[in-house]
């Protein structure tokens, strides 16, 4: 049978060809591949295999070139010559590449195992890195939250230092105000027994031009002087029993200073008085609920300490406010925490061993005669009874601020209060 | 024509078996001489046999692996099946014409090539003929080896951009 031979003369020519080529350039693809990946394995195993075809091309091309030129040429039979060399060659890189694939697989499996343990190596040690980061931060936080609890500590320290300490004072002032309560009633009725006689014989007629009238009315003075120390004792420890109600203490002060004006100790002090706006005030929001007479005597205790503290150019500030004022929709007051008087003066101030002392009964830096020291100790027993607090701050030579707290008389209790009354 | 066509496959079969078995008696064999042209068929047919084997598992291999996934792999998967194609097309060519002699190639002139089978089976004598063509599969098989081989160096050099 005949059939045409040129088909596959010119398949034969060109695929030869053409398998050459495209071998050389997948080889190059595999070396530059093997260059980028030098460690994977699947990248040793393409250029074997490269290697393999580009051999197995190249021998088998070149074979049936020769073969196809010796047809052309009518040289047939020197085919026979080569062709085991070609084939040989050929066998041999079948061979190969055969056994190259067979170990791809074999090689395959290792290199993923690497690729595995290299992977768990990696996440362990991101996993630790994490651990590390957390403990780190975990550390600051420790750090600061020590510091935190420190300071709350310390403040809880410190406050309970401080309550104890007022604990003290008081239980002091109470034992003190106990104390003197009993002397001052012991010594009460001897002492109107000796002013009773005294005024008697002051009364008697007959005395009048006597030696003894102006030796008596030293008596009288003195007893009387000695009395209103006793009845000051006794208002300290609280045994004074006056009438409670509402008291306005913008008419405190006013009335305080109105009287004391005119007094000689007071003429060349610069007083000056402030007080919460007025004429709001007498609605009713600077009220406080308590004794009148008491917390006038409180002002005046205040002011006096502050003319002694003095000097030439003293100067004294009074001064009414609320805090904590709750407004409503009309700007109208309607209540407040707290209704404050405040005494402040450039005097020569308190020294600091001396701050928590003032309080105390009897306590004082005047010379003997001039104070008795009972002053602020009464003070603080009036306002204490008022539920409020006296607070002082004070510096040697600069001055001193005597503020005297107490708690609002609300709106409605003033109201409920004056419909009672 | 196609019963008769069929029937000559048929035929082609026998003959494949009976060759396979010839491949086998060993009595058949040139024993005494030691490296006979027979020989150097065989090793180049195993060989060829092997290659295919090979080729095949290449082909089962990746797709075991799923790395079909990537064009460059299924590329490369591609050309290990049309190799394996092209290794079965070789063996039966040199099993017609090497081993058992059933086919005779005379080229008459550049053009022309008298081909004639032991049996005169114009089937058969086609069959060859196409078979002989095998590079339209070789050709092809390379290409796609080279263009797989692209694609994943191309892959590789992203990745490695993607990293940096
Ligand atoms: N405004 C002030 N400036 C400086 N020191 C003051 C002031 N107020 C009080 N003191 C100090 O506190 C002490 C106690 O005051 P307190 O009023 O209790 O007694 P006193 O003024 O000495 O005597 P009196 O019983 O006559 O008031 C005073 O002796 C004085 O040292
Ligand atoms: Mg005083």
């Amino acid at each position: 049978m005949i059939l045409p031979y040129l088909p596959i003369l010119v398949v034969d020519i060109a695929g030869s060809f053409g398998m050459i080529v495209f071998a050389l350039l997948a080889l190059n693809n595999a070396i530059k591949l093997k260059k980028r990946d030098t460690d994977n394995v699947m990248s040793l195993y393409l250029l074997w295999i490269c290697w393999g075809f580009t051999i197995f091309a190249i021998s088998r091309a070149l074979g049936h070139l020769v073969r196809q030129l010796m047809v052309i040429y009518g040289h047939s039979d020197w085919w026979s010559f080569i062709s085991p060399y070609s084939g040989t060659i050929n066998t041999v890189s079948f061979m190969l590449m055969g056994v190259l694939t067979l170990f791809f697989n074999q090689n395959w499996k290792i290199n993923m195992k690497i690729l595995e343990s290299q992977k768990t190596l990696e996440t362990t040690n991101q996993a630790l890195e994490e651990t590390h980061i957390e403990l780190v931060k975990l550390n600051q936080t420790l750090e600061q939250k020590v510091a935190e609890r420190t300071a709350i500590i310390m403040k809880n320290i410190n406050e309970k230092k401080n309550m104890a300490q007022q604990i003290a004072q008081a239980d002091k002032l109470a034992a003190l105000g106990e104390l003197a309560a009993g002397v001052a009633h012991e010594i009460n009725n001897p002492l109107g027994i000796i002013l009773g006689y005294t005024q008697l014989m002051l009364k008697d007629k007959s005395m009048e031009n006597s030696d003894f009238y102006e030796d008596l009315k030293v008596i009288e003075k003195h007893v009387k002087n000695c009395k209103s120390v006793v009845s000051d004792m006794l208002t300290f420890s609280r045994k004074g029993s006056l009438k409670q109600g509402i008291v306005n203490l913008n008419h405190v002060v006013d009335d305080v200073v109105k009287f004391l004006h005119n007094h000689s100790d007071f003429r060349n002090i610069e007083m000056k008085l402030d007080l919460y706006h007025e004429g709001i005030c007498d609605i009713g929001a600077c009220n406080v609920l308590g004794n009148e007479q008491e917390l006038r005597q409180v002002v005046i205790n205040l002011l006096i300490n502050s003319c002694h503290a003095v000097e030439k150019n003293g100067k004294i500030n009074l001064k009414t406010l609320l805090t904590d004022v709750e407004k409503d929709s009309s700007q109208e007051e309607i209540r407040c925490r707290d209704a404050e008087i405040w005494v402040e003066d450039n005097g020569k101030g308190i020294k600091l061993e001396n701050l928590p002392r003032i309080f105390d009964p009897f306590f004082t830096t005047k010379p003997v005669g001039q104070g008795t020291g009972l002053g602020l100790s009464v003070s603080y027993g009036i306002v204490k009874k008022h539920g409020g607090r006296i607070e002082v701050k004070s510096k040697e030579n600069e001055g001193s601020l005597f503020r005297v707290i107490l708690p609002c008389a609300s709106n409605i209790i003033a109201e409920e209060l004056m419909e009672k009354s | 024509m196609l019963f008769k066509s069929l029937l000559s496959i048929e035929r082609f079969l026998q003959i494949l078996i009976y060759s396979a078995l010839t491949i086998l008696s060993p009595h058949l064999a040139y024993a005494t001489q030691m490296h006979s042209a027979a020989e150097g068929v065989i090793v180049h047919q195993i060989g060829h046999l092997f290659f295919l084997i090979s080729m095949i598992i290449l082909y089962f291999t990746i797709r075991g692996k799923s790395l079909d996934s990537q064009q460059g792999w299924r590329l490369i998967q591609l050309s290990a099946l049309l190799f394996s194609l092209w290794n079965l097309d070789a063996l039966i060519v040199h099993f017609l014409d090497n081993q058992i002699d059933m086919i005779y190639l005379t080229n008459i002139s550049i053009f022309e090539a008298q081909i004639d089978s032991v049996n005169n089976s114009k089937p058969l004598i086609l069959f060859y003929y196409f078979l002989r063509l095998d590079h339209l599969l070789s050709l092809p098989a390379m290409i796609l080896l080279w263009r797989g081989l692209s694609l994943i160096l191309k892959q590789n050099l992203a990745n490695q951009e993607l990293i940096k």
